[in-house]
């Protein structure tokens, strides 16, 4: 049984074993640093509820670090100190050692206590802050997108529904409420806290305190289907005031910037082309009432068809404000928006339109109509300036039209 | 039943050759060629579900790719998940239960040989159920863990989810045939004096697992046959709009699937800790406290399921409490990560291929043991679940673990079963290739999961910074895919060429290396009595002081199996029977027949599935059959 190492290979072997060692434990200190730089990064807090996370993470981070070079080192030691240098050999034949076996299971024991007791404290005191709100957003979350309303303590947008980009002013105890009548999914902002899921049939709070004016990506979590890449959305915090013009304007309705868009300048009215959007779309404001919002319950109807839990579409009031189309997928362009209006399956796999709009089902004239409409619905004085916050996201600019 | 004799003195026939043949595969009954079955099977589908893995990886490795659609990439993992977990490594684990458990405890075969060819059997039937559905273009498409109510009908109207579910009902079934079996034959067919406390440690964890199967299977064949009811009866079981609920389905799943995964992991412990001691020429270090810690860790296994589910907003109290029992396992595994090296701490290490394996198993666990303990900190954990840090941290488990656990076991054993020491050469670059490319594939998960991708997303936009270091992922994949080239190349050469292993190779001291490579069908000539644990280092070496060394006057145990077998012993072993697979057989036409319902004899009011019942028919025939027919 003499195969194996000569004294040459031996050495390269071990010279690779402590290279590889270094490498990963390099990697191991890098862990915290890569990945900060992403719009979802989850170790960039801007609230407290993140930086309270981040402060666990920390913690538990290093202590592992100090963990994981340790046992390397054990193992790096005990492999180059210990290597077969003769056949015949034969070590002290020991079965274990009381005094050492009890020290490493009670040390780890307390380290894992040290790292228990604010566990316990952070999660008490997040579920607190979910009871105390001053702000209620409700988000109900659809396939594949995002349906926000504005409960009562939200002031001036008291009423509001819009979709995909979460307005909300900058110094509250936001509460968001998550509801689904669909299936599961799971809204989270990186870098507002973690994730919470939204499950049908329960009602699930997270609490985000807004301290920071900016845009904040997020996207859903669990998995929820063919577009679940594609459920993307903005919590974006505004100044108190632009948030209340905001709100005024979304009530509002159709500006006079939709003048031109609609049969004699009758901005209450939707264009004709817009007859087929009526079933799924309201735009506040105008005679498109009739879609179903909130919890409106059947995946399908007695005769099998798509239930109102699956045809609901987002509210398009001021969708000329929107940043993005199609949950994210699509920065707001009038180019993107044809191209959607052209094909939605196409932009977005599976998505309920595209069993009604069918590609090319809509003519360009069409197209052209409904895309000059949509694109008016913003106050004529232009839709609010979207904040930048200082840091990490710049690079990402949301298209501010 | 057919349960094995255990008396030397049972001269009943004489002994023949060994059968060759396809059709003495079908009907064999031998635990060693049945461990064979589910390894080769198990080494398809483990190809089979690296292929899906390349699938993703090319999927993913630019931002806004289209290799694949998305109804398409969500089958790919669904089915990556499942194949895995299901048809790879827990079948692994079976080949090396079946084949190493009876000779380490000094058995002939199993407790029921003919259940242990329909376990086999049967886990086929349940593979094949599962994958067949690619030919239908309707491959499970909900997530190995199949969340409701995205598997309810509405949602999921296709056929996609029902493969998935009979499948793993079917799978279900082989499963706890096989535990079954094996706890009776450790309980009852150890060897005289081979005392629960002198069991070689691989076999403890193989009694450990199959106790966990056996507890935690029947959560999912509930949560199944509910999910069952709601697709085919419309029940609402799962169904919050019919009064059901969908955290039903979780806790249910993850009652099971918490323990699958120690069920996954344990054996590959097990195995780690039999190779570490021979290749350090030291016995295990704390013998009996890594027993009472592969206990502790299964129990415990039982009670940390909902942190799986620490995002569902089960409210504080419940996330505190599963925060806690969740801590608490790592301390068990930490003794055993501990003693590990306290075995090789002062020894004579010698790296073979195994030894590789299983040191890099004790490294590369610590990775996914940490991580795990992150997930802990439920706070942490919302930043990180179902992030690619997730993915990250299981597959740091599951791969570092498990496959480095059975990739140690398939070398360590493979003189043991095909006669031939696998090349080692190859073996080491194998070895390497398979640390480098699982380490590029897997490490940078935890920074791409940092940056928040989460998983399951078929496409990202460049805007998200994810794309540079998914290409190294990628990159990293084909490295690890390569690595199981030479692993396949190495086993094809070494099993026909490779050097001749002779009864020991690497002169271990449990008892299957006390008979020859390979084993005769009857295992042992004689069974052997052991005084010791590692009873073969005993006999040659004693106890490391000079005392009790074997002489000619007291031969060692390995020396009483050559000179009966010298003599042609005549054992008698139970005949081959195809009433196994036969069974196995009528259960696949029965799912199958549940599958699709038709075509449908009416009788009266009912529509009955014909194709379904005539399975069940054959199922039942065959086992009657079975436990008619004479044992030979």
């Amino acid at each position: 049984m003499h195969r194996g190492s000569t004294g040459g290979r031996r050495r390269t072997l071990t010279r690779l074993v402590t290279l590889l060692t270094l490498a990963v434990l390099a990697a191991g200190v890098l862990l915290p640093v890569v990945g900060a730089e992403s719009p979802y990064s989850t170790i960039s807090p801007q609230s407290p509820q993140a930086e309270d996370i981040q402060w666990l993470y920390k913690l538990i981070f290093y202590l592992s670090l100090i963990v994981f070079i340790g046992v390397q080192i054990a193992i790096v030691y005990t492999v180059l100190r210990y290597r077969r240098r003769n056949n015949d050999e034969r070590p002290e034949q020991l079965h274990g050692n009381k005094t050492i076996e009890i020290i490493w299971t009670v040390v780890p024991a307390i380290v894992l206590l040290a790292v228990f007791i604010p566990t316990v404290r952070t999660i008490y005191a997040h579920a607190d802050q979910a009871e105390t709100g001053n702000f209620t957003v409700e988000v109900y979350a659809k396939q594949w997108w995002w349906e926000i309303h504005y409960a009562d303590d939200t002031g001036a947008a008291a009423g509001v529904v819009t979709a995909n980009e979460i307005v909300v002013p900058q110094g509250k105890d936001v509460v968001f409420e998550l509801y689904s009548n669909n299936v599961i999914h799971s809204f989270w902002v990186p870098q507002l806290s973690g994730k919470l899921d939204v499950m049908p049939g329960h009602v699930n709070k997270l609490p985000v305190t807004t301290d920071n004016l900016g845009y904040y990506f997020g996207h859903c979590a669990e998995f929820c289907g063919d577009a679940h890449a594609l459920m993307r959305f903005k919590v974006i915090v505004q100044p108190q005031e632009v948030f209340d013009q905001w709100a005024a304007d979304w009530k509002a309705g159709p500006s006079s910037a939709s003048a031109d868009a609609v049969p004699d300048g009758d901005i209450s009215k939707t264009p004709p082309d817009f007859g087929l959007c009526l079933a799924c779309h309201q735009i506040e404001g105008t005679n498109a009432t009739i879609a179903p919002e909130g919890l409106d319950e059947a995946a399908l109807t007695d005769e099998g068809a798509m239930g109102p839990a699956k045809y609901a579409g987002p509210n398009l009031t001021m969708i000329g404000c929107r940043t993005t189309l199609a949950a994210g997928v699509l920065p707001n362009t009038p180019e993107n928006m044809a191209k959607w209006l052209h094909d939605p399956q196409g932009v977005k796999p599976g998505a309920y339109m595209g069993e009604v709009i069918k590609k090319g089902m809509l003519s360009d004239d069409q197209i052209a109509a409904l895309v000059t409409y949509l694109e008016s619905l913003k106050p004529a004085d232009g839709c609010p300036e979207i904040p930048v916050q200082p840091g990490v996201t710049e690079q990402v600019t949301p298209a501010n039209p | 039943m057919a349960s094995v004799a255990q008396q030397p003195q049972s001269v009943v026939q004489p002994v023949t050759k060994p059968a060759s043949g396809i059709w003495s595969w079908i009907t064999t009954i031998d635990h060693k060629r049945i461990g064979m079955l589910y390894g080769f099977s198990a080494f398809f589908f483990l190809m089979l579900g690296g292929v899906e893995a390349l699938f993703i990886r090319a999927q993913l490795a630019v931002p806004d790719n289209d290799v694949v659609s998305a109804q398409r990439y969500n089958e790919l993992f669904t089915m990556h998940g499942t194949t895995m977990i299901f048809l790879a490594l827990m079948p692994m684990t079976s080949a090396l239960f079946n084949y190493v458990m009876p000779l380490q405890i000094g058995a002939r075969d199993v407790a029921f040989p003919r259940l242990n060819a329909f376990s086999f059997w049967v886990f086929l039937a349940g593979g094949i159920i599962i994958n067949i559905s690619w030919f239908f273009g309707e491959a499970p498409n909900s997530g190995w863990y199949g969340y409701s109510p995205l598997t309810g009908t509405a949602w999921n109207p296709g056929r996609n989810v029902d493969f998935w579910m009979l499948g793993i009902q079917v799978l279900g079934v082989a499963s706890m045939a096989a535990s079954f079996n094996f706890i009776v034959t450790v309980f009852n067919l150890r060897c005289p004096g081979m005392k629960l406390m002198r069991m070689p440690i691989f076999s403890w964890t193989t009694l450990i697992v199959s106790i966990m199967i056996i507890f935690a299977f029947p959560a999912i064949t509930v949560s199944l046959l509910l999910l069952t009811f709601d697709r085919y009866a419309g029940t609402g079981f799962y169904e919050a709009a019919a009064g059901g609920d969908p955290l039903l389905w979780q806790h249910l799943f993850w009652v099971f699937g918490h323990p699958e995964v120690y069920i996954l992991v344990l054996p590959a412990f097990g195995i780690v800790s039999e190779i570490i001691p021979v290749f350090s020429r030291k016995p295990l270090f704390g013998y009996s406290v890594m027993v009472y810690a592969t206990i502790a860790i299964a129990f415990l296994g039982f009670g940390v399921w909902a942190h799986h589910m620490f995002t569902v907003g089960l409210g504080p109290t419940a996330n505190a409490i599963f925060a806690g029992s969740t801590m608490l396992i790592a301390i068990p595994t930490g003794v055993k990560i501990f003693n590990w090296i306290g075995t090789m701490f002062k020894g004579s290490l010698r790296f073979t291929t195994p030894m590789l394996f299983a040191v890099g198993l004790v490294s590369q666990f610590v990775i996914g043991g940490l991580s795990g303990v992150m997930h802990a900190v439920v706070p942490v954990d919302t930043q990180q679940q179902d992030s690619y840090f997730i993915i990250a941290h299981f597959h740091y488990v599951l791969f570092g673990g498990t496959v480095f656990g059975l990739l140690a076991g398939i070398y360590f054993w493979a003189p043991k079963i095909f006669g031939r020491i696998f090349d080692e050469r190859l073996g080491k670059i194998h070895f390497w290739l398979t640390f480098i490319g699982f380490n590029m594939t897997f490490f940078p998960m935890h920074f791409v999961g940092l940056a928040g991708m989460p998983r399951r997303y078929f496409t990202y936009s460049e805007d998200s910074g994810w794309g540079p270091w998914n290409a190294f992922i990628s990159f990293g994949a084909l490295v690890l895919g390569f690595s199981f080239l030479v692993f396949i190349y190495n086993a094809f050469k070494s099993i026909r060429h490779g050097e001749i292993a002779g009864d020991d190779p690497w002169d271990a001291p449990t008892l299957e290396w006390a008979v020859s490579s390979p084993p005769p069908d009857y295992n042992f000539a004689v069974i052997p009595t052991v005084t010791h644990r590692d009873q073969l280092w005993w006999d040659k070496y004693g106890d490391g002081h000079g005392a009790h060394v074997s002489t000619e006057a007291l031969p060692t145990t390995a020396e009483v199996q050559r000179r009966a077998n010298a003599q042609h012993p005549h054992v008698h072993m139970p005949n081959p029977s195809y009433f196994p697979a036969l069974a196995a057989l009528g259960f696949f036409i029965f799912a199958i027949g549940i599958l699709f319902l038709t075509p449908t004899v009416t009788l009266g009011l009912f529509h009955l599935p014909i194709v379904a019942f005539a399975g069940a028919a054959l199922m039942i025939i065959s086992i009657f059959a079975w436990a008619f027919e004479p044992a030979g």
